[in-house]
């Protein structure tokens, strides 16, 4: 069997587009307040970071002298650093499988019209509509270590109530799967949108070869979702390197910073410790492996798929 | 044709008032009922005279608060407040800023008698012998009892409790199930480093050196004496014998825990007070005490934050704060805040007032704060420590309480954070001095 995958439309080359005189004018002013939004609240404190993080500064950020890369140098010998690096990518490694799996099971659920289809749908998107703040303290209740809804049912069940946020073996992972289910509605959206583009002949092809509903799955709907579950992943990937409201209302890094990731350690170099310039020499870090998981995701995507 | 007359005038008028008028901004971090307290004050001030308005913002949380006076000092005090509210262990941080003007020279300036403080708020804003800041909103911790599951056990209710009595107590009102679960917990503590900080004061220790960093600047972290790590020591180990609860950091969790009758004694701050009272309803009768000591009673330092008056405005601006800080001073200002929040008078001859009277015959357990506060010795123990750093320093105790409560002895897990404390407080007080 050899199909050829049409090109995803992100991937079209987009038709010239002409200016008459005067209007490439109007063309730039109606652009020029987003890209002044932009270059404002990122392009600018962006290489603000980059600027501060050569930098040290006095207590109140009145002065500052530039030290080159003595705080990069701090930053690779400091031990949090490399426990908040490391906490991240048990985070992430968590969240990308178990958000990847129900959103795909979400998506196939909902891929195919069927009666009440739309109800699923707005089901599976709910836990992406509901705001951060308002899920970390439903959650808080639900694993609260003694009262919590799912302590009790543990116990009426005879098993004995866990520690989900106060131990720092569970609180990390915890964290990870609620992040996942915030993300599940997201993924399942891209996810269907993905499968809807394969094409229906080819199941049915399948079905008169006699193929079940199994095998059509291994075949037909996982090879040709993979260009997307692949995006889908580098997305949930970059998004859980960012998580971070969840961690600030739930744990706030504790306990025993097991929950201090990345962008919680930037954060509290920050606006707690007031060490910008530490906090700016982790967060142009951050950045770089950002980038280049943008960069890898750019790459992948930029190249027509083929399968023969 | 007169409708217009008049309404002309009424803007004449608001114009003429407005060229009189002074107006200042007012930061807090008061949120729910704390701010709807504030800004009564705020609005109580505005409608007394004439002359001054007091603009209020609610900034947030404390360190919102103090990153957004960094941020406008940065860009060359634009924007900054008049007065800003600051959390009590900011008080280093303040004065060394050099944003601050002293309250003490205004007072000065004002012939305001400076003798009026109640002692232990006055000493604790105080810095190098100077006063910088007035103690808006303060507090104690205290204990916080179920005083049916203290009868139901035979345990008589006390006023002053060692840890070693607290820790009987603790374990005769701990129930447990068949299997050995604990169904009720005898004790329930939030991990906060502020419990060990007061545990160390009220025993006459220090949490740093240089008695607390009130004879200098302090240096070196003490975290590490022998009543802290008693207090620790038993904690944790009450914990890993199901005895007390671990209900994490956040401090709502162990509340419903003690709430909903699930834990018989707790510690909490003296500002919880209004909130616990309406979680527990009618489920059992309240009974507050004071905190806990290791060997003698000794004192507990103020909790709460403090406003300042920051630097850089003309005289006539500065004046107006002033008579703002003034208004808050007085006694029926003071009653009015302390009524319904918890917190405690910071002048004297507060407490004497019929409505004050009236309001802790209601409530016996608001009076529990302020007869610690009276009976606690004024010490540079119960002075409280000034440091720099504290924010982090805090991160590094709650951190040093869980691993104890994993089985790391209290003195080791003590003694490696003192290491890792010591570091921030040696960095904060470099940035001081470049």
């Amino acid at each position: 069997m050899s199909v050829e995958r049409r090109e995803t439309p992100w991937t079209e080359a987009k038709p010239q587009t002409r200016f008459k005189a005067g209007e490439g004018l109007e063309a730039a002013l109606l652009v020029v307040p987003g890209v002044a939004l932009m270059l404002l609240f990122i392009v600018w404190p962006t290489l603000n970071a980059f600027w501060l993080s050569f930098h040290r500064e006095n207590l109140l950020g009145t002065s500052r002298e530039w030290v080159g890369l003595t705080n990069y140098a701090e930053m690779l010998k400091d031990p949090a650093f490399w426990r908040s690096v490391g906490a991240t990518f048990v985070f992430a490694a968590v969240v990308a499988p178990v958000q990847l799996v129900l959103g795909l099971v979400a998506a196939l659920m909902v891929a195919r019209p069927f009666p009440g289809v739309g109800l699923f749908r707005t089901l599976f998107f709910l836990t992406t509509a509901v705001p951060t703040a308002v899920a970390a303290v439903a959650w808080g209740w639900f694993l609260h270590p003694v009262g919590g809804t799912l302590n009790r049912a543990l116990e009426a069940i005879g098993l004995s109530r866990q520690p989900w946020l106060t131990s720092p073996e569970l609180a990390l992972p915890a964290l990870a799967v609620l992040t996942a289910w915030a993300g599940v509605g997201f993924t399942a959206i891209l996810l269907t949108a993905g499968l809807q583009q394969i094409p229906e002949e080819l199941y049915e092809a399948a079905r008169i070869d006699g193929a079940g509903s199994w095998t059509q799955f291994w075949r037909i709907t996982l090879p040709l979702l993979s260009p997307t579950l692949f995006l889908v992943a580098l997305l949930i990937l970059l998004s859980s390197l960012t998580a971070f409201g969840q961690i600030h209302l739930l744990t706030r890094g504790g306990p025993m910073e097991s929950t201090t990731v990345w962008i919680y350690r930037v954060y509290q170099d920050a606006f707690f410790n007031f060490r910008f310039y530490y906090a700016s020499a982790q967060a142009v870090a951050l950045f770089l492996v950002l980038l280049l998981l943008a960069a890898l995701q750019f790459r992948f995507f930029g190249r027509k798929v083929h399968y023969g | 044709m007169k409708r217009t007359f008049v309404l002309l005038a009424l803007a004449l008028g608001s114009l003429s008032l407005a060229q009189q008028r002074v107006t200042i901004d007012f930061w807090h971090s008061m949120g729910g009922v704390l701010g709807e307290a504030t800004e009564a004050l705020v609005k109580d001030f505005n409608a007394s005279q004439n002359r001054i308005t007091v603009r209020s913002q609610f900034v947030g949380s404390y360190d919102d608060g103090l990153n957004k006076l960094r941020a406008a000092l940065q860009a060359g005090g634009q924007g900054r407040p008049n007065v800003i509210q600051v959390y009590d262990i900011g008080a280093r941080f303040m004065a060394d800023s050099g944003a601050v003007l002293p309250l003490e020279d205004l007072a000065r300036a004002n012939n305001f008698d400076l003798s009026q403080f109640v002692p232990q708020p006055r000493n604790y804003y105080s810095v190098d012998g100077k006063l910088y800041g007035l103690a808006f909103n303060s507090s104690n911790p205290i204990l916080y009892f179920n005083a049916q599951a203290l009868e139901q056990a035979g345990i008589p209710y006390r006023n002053t409790w060692s840890l070693a009595d607290l820790e009987v107590a603790a374990r005769k009102l701990t129930v447990r199930d068949a299997s050995g679960k604990t169904t009720r917990y005898g004790l329930s503590i939030p991990i906060d480093s502020w419990f060990m900080e007061q545990f160390s004061y009220n025993s006459g220790q220090f949490f740093c050196n240089n008695e607390n960093g009130r004879k200098a600047r302090a240096t070196e972290v003490t975290f590490n004496n022998p009543a802290a790590v008693a207090f620790l020591d038993t904690w944790a180990r009450l914990v890993r014998e199901g005895v007390a609860a671990n209900t994490g950091r956040t401090w709502a969790d162990s509340q419903s825990l003690f709430a909903q009758g699930n834990a018989a004694i707790a510690i909490y701050s003296t500002a919880s007070l209004t909130g616990v009272l309406r979680q527990v309803g009618n489920r059992f009768p309240l009974r507050t005490a004071f905190y806990p000591y290791l060997r003698e009673r000794n004192g507990t330092a103020i909790g709460g934050a403090a406003v300042y008056l920051i630097r850089g405005f003309g005289d006539e601006q500065n004046q107006a704060s002033w008579e703002f800080i003034r208004y808050l001073l007085r006694p029926e200002t003071q009653a009015k805040w302390i009524i319904g929040t918890g917190y405690f008078p910071v002048v004297r001859g507060v407490a004497d007032l019929p409505a004050v009277r009236q309001a802790y015959v209601r409530q016996p357990n608001y009076t529990t704060a302020l007869r610690q506060l009276e009976t606690s010795k004024v010490n540079t123990a119960s002075a409280g420590c000034l440091m720099g750093g504290f924010t982090e320093i805090r991160q590094i105790v709650q951190s040093a309480i869980e691993e104890a409560m994993r089985g790391k002895p209290a003195q080791q897990a003590l003694d490696e954070a003192k290491q890792r404390a010591d570091q921030v407080l040696a960095r904060y007080n470099a940035s001081v001095r470049q």
